[in-house]
């Protein structure tokens, strides 16, 4: 099957792709985005489009689903801008996308399109009458773009409409402001209610049960209509840093208030664009999402980080705060390797994601029989390299073996097979030094030291 | 989906005796694959790498196991065609000489070397390895196709001779070329010859590259006479009824094999005597992981470990892919002759039926 995913590049795309790409019954995607997705693999093809453009159809051409993602969240944009690419662009892509005959169109709405307001039933359930609510852009937008699904959906029944409504998507690259913070080690505290989250991987595999990749797994059917994604078991901030080990910052509501008024003023003063109101409060509604639709037979989602308390502790497992500095150091002496004649010819951009508190992303570059690393994603990367910071180190310092680590899948490489080869090499490299004369030999003895007992040389 | 066998002659920790032990087991292996209706016998050329591979001269073993066998193709490959390695003259009277004792039997991979211990020790200038195999691999199915041959070339300039003897297969053995970095299959595939792929990688990726390869064969200006359009994967195997003793016996064979390459070929240095590379078990808890990672979507196609079930699902994703012929790697150096055996039959019985 072939399917057309647009927001290829962003948090919950990343997560998309690689399952689709790892799914052997689809066989082209199409990834539309503005910038290059972060994968590279034979059957994806990156289309660099805007959802405003109104040849997007020519991308779409014998797709069989459609995945809508693209959407801004919380840029510094003026709401005429906002609007035109939320609202506008995502009429677009439908439009698109029915007039190029696609039969399934899965769509990323929000909790938010319910309106972060008073009056709502516990827990909000699908059926809930949805509020537009006009002062938070990013809700009003998300309320638009279901209204015109409505009608969508009466107009062609022949086509399979999927929205899901996720909650706020906590994982390894979160782009706004909560997502900063975090990785600062600091989780705010504006005083607003229990937040209502859920793990962006869960949510990547609800969207690829949606696009029935496997026929018959879903026991009720064809997968059709709105399903909530939140974690059950909202937790307060202070529980939530914990779980994260972050720090607890509480904001005082005065402090809070005067941080919102200096931000307007200084986007009315134009000093920088405008930003959604609605992010900048805190909003006094405490609302509570049901996803037991999802977890019923009708969409069978198994989110593995289930309680909201779960995905916290899974981010603080996963996702990188600070590199290890013998790891940042070890990156550098990649760096000062001599060129070797047995890289002759061979070309390569592997994106090192080495996960964890101590972790980061990496570049590493072979070409002209040498391998440099630099700090930073490649775009697009011919293969990304995954694995724990803390096994990165394990494994430097002579403790286990890379082989057993890529066969039990503590070590995945994502496209081209020999990046594994390239990391594999700096472990094997950094050992192999250790036992040559001279100098260089010392040094290496030296480095093999300060990685076992993490003391500088 | 042909099955055939992959030996690089490995020990651990090899002795005097244990290495005469080792290359009569694999002659023994060699018939009995001959009786369970495996495709080919193919034995690499390497050179210095002590427990890695002991396949310094496949030519000596191959005419063994041509005497010894009836049916089964000899699959002598890779040789190094690099002229500090072997001569194409060589190459070529070897080749044609066991074609004939055999009864048409060979294939013929060829390759260039990529370890700097095997570089060192030949005195050879890596950057010009490719250039060279290229030149070689053009000349030798000129000589076995015509009456009096005559090069003038970058590294060879040979007044005509008559080059004899002549191979069997008409108009030449089918000929390999070996690729373990990216862009090699569809390289091969240009020049016409067979790929035995040595990478791992995902099923998308697999997949990828046999299509890349087969539209590089489609418009393939051959440099033998005829083209070899065939994809070959060579996956470290271990099949057995017991799963949990495939897993353990096979992944720790894999886990030997994979860190010793790396030992030779990414040190940047000439490792000797025992190498420090890890010989033992996975742990229980590793073990468990490498079975629910196998054959789960995104795991890596890499090895067939495991019992005639799982066997058949990880062999199903080479066909899904397109490969041609696997090339199956249980001669790993910690694994016994009598567990080989076993695997041996275990997949002609229970496994290959199916494909």
């Amino acid at each position: 099957m072939k399917v057309a995913v647009t927001g290829a590049a962003g948090q919950l795309g990343t997560q998309l792709l690689q399952r689709l790409v790892a799914e052997r019954s689809v066989s082209e995607i199409v990834a539309l985005d503005l910038q290059p997705p972060l994968l590279s693999a034979g059957k994806l093809k990156f289309v660099r489009a805007d959802v405003r453009d109104p040849q997007l159809g020519t991308h779409l051409a014998g797709c069989d689903a459609l995945v809508h993602l693209a959407f801004v969240v919380a840029r510094r944009a003026a709401r005429p801008l906002h609007d035109d690419i939320n609202v506008n662009g995502s009429k677009n892509v439908f439009r698109a996308a029915l007039a190029a005959g696609v039969r399934r169109i899965v769509y990323a709405s929000s909790v938010a399109a319910y309106g972060v307001v008073e009056g709502h039933p516990k827990p909000i359930v699908e059926s809930t009458p949805r509020i537009r609510q006009p002062d938070f852009w990013y809700a009003a937008a998300k309320f638009d773009v279901e209204a015109h699904l409505d009608e969508l959906e009466r107009a062609n029944p022949e086509v399979a409409f999927v929205r899901f409504r996720p909650a706020i998507l906590i994982g390894r690259r979160m782009e706004h402001r909560l997502g900063v913070a975090l990785r600062k080690g600091v989780l705010p505290d504006l005083g607003t209610p229990d937040l209502p989250i859920v793990w962006d991987e869960d949510v990547a595999d609800a969207f690829l049960i949606a696009l029935q990749t496997k026929p018959g797994a879903v026991s009720s059917g064809e997968v059709r209509g709105a399903f909530n994604l939140c974690a059950r078991e909202l937790t307060g901030a202070a529980g939530l840093a914990q779980e994260a080990g972050v720090r607890h910052l509480r904001v005082s509501p005065f402090v809070a208030a005067f941080l919102k008024g200096a931000e307007e003023l200084l986007a009315r003063l134009r000093f920088f664009a405008p930003m959604d109101p609605g992010w900048l409060g805190s909003p006094k509604v405490a609302l509570d999402y049901s996803s037991e639709k999802a977890l019923s037979p009708a969409l069978g989602w198994k989110p593995r980080y289930p309680t909201a308390r779960a995905v916290m502790r899974r981010w603080g497992e996963v996702v990188p705060r600070k590199l290890d500095r013998r790891l940042a150091m070890t990156l550098r002496m990649v760096n000062l390797t001599p060129a070797r004649d047995d890289l002759q010819g061979s070309a390569l951009t592997v994106h090192l994601d080495l996960t964890g508190a101590r972790g980061g992303d990496y570049t590493l570059r072979l070409a002209d029989r040498r391998l440099r690393a630099r700090k930073g994603l490649p775009r697009p990367a011919d293969a990304r390299v995954e694995l724990p910071a803390a096994l990165f180190l394990e494994l430097l310092a002579g403790k286990g073996d890379f082989s057993s680590a890529q066969m039990t899948g503590k070590v995945r490489v994502f496209g081209q097979p020999m990046a594994a080869l390239v990391v594999q090499g700096i472990i094997t490299g950094l050992r192999a030094a250790g036992g040559l004369p001279g100098a260089r030999g010392a040094i290496g003895r030296a480095f093999t030291r300060y990685l076992t007992k993490g003391s500088t040389p | 989906m042909k099955f055939s066998l992959f030996y690089e002659m490995q020990i651990s920790q090899p002795t005097r005796a244990a290495e005469q032990q080792l290359f009569r087991d694999c002659l023994e292996q060699a018939v009995l694959a001959d009786e369970l209706g495996y495709h080919c016998v193919w034995e690499v050329e390497h050179h210095g790498l002590r427990e890695y591979s002991h396949s310094s001269a496949p030519e000596i073993f191959l005419s063994f196991v041509a005497a010894r066998t009836k049916r089964i193709r000899i699959g002598h490959g890779v040789t190094l065609l690099p002229g500090r390695y072997n001569h194409p003259i060589r190459i070529a009277e070897r080749i044609a000489t066991l074609d004939l004792l055999s009864g048409g039997r060979v294939s013929w991979g060829t390759g260039k070397s990529s370890s700097l211990v095997e570089q060192g020790a030949f005195e050879c200038n890596p950057a010009e390895l490719h250039a060279q195999w290229l030149e070689a691999v053009e000349m030798i199915p000129r000589m076995w196709s015509s009456d009096v041959f005559e090069h003038k070339g970058k590294y060879f300039r040979i007044p005509p001779t008559q080059i004899v003897p002549k191979p069997l297969q008409d108009p030449h053995p089918p000929i390999f070329a070996a690729c373990s970095k990216p862009d090699t299959a569809a390289e091969v595939g240009r020049v016409g010859l067979g790929a035995l792929n040595f990478a791992f990688g995902s099923d998308d990726y697999l997949t990828d590259k046999v299509r890349e390869y087969r539209a590089a064969v489609k418009e393939a200006k051959p440099v033998g006479r005829a083209k070899n359009d065939w994809f070959a994967c060579t996956p470290a195997t271990l099949v057995l009824d017991d799963d949990r003793k495939a897993l353990a016996h096979g992944t720790r064979g894999a886990r030997f094999f994979l860190e010793s390459l790396s030992r030779y070929y990414f040190g940047g240095d000439r490792p000797t005597g025992d190498l420090d590379v890890p010989r033992g078990a996975l742990s229980e808890a590793d073990l468990d992981d490498v079975r629910t990672l196998r054959n789960s979507p995104g795991s890596p196609l890499a090895t067939i470990t495991g019992d005639p079930v799982s066997a058949r699902e990880s062999v199903q994703r080479y066909v899904d892919a397109g490969v041609d012929e696997l090339i199956l790697v249980m001669q790993m150096g910690t694994v016994s002759h009598e567990l080989i055996v076993q695997s041996m039959r275990t997949f002609a019985e229970k496994v290959m039926p199916y494909f």
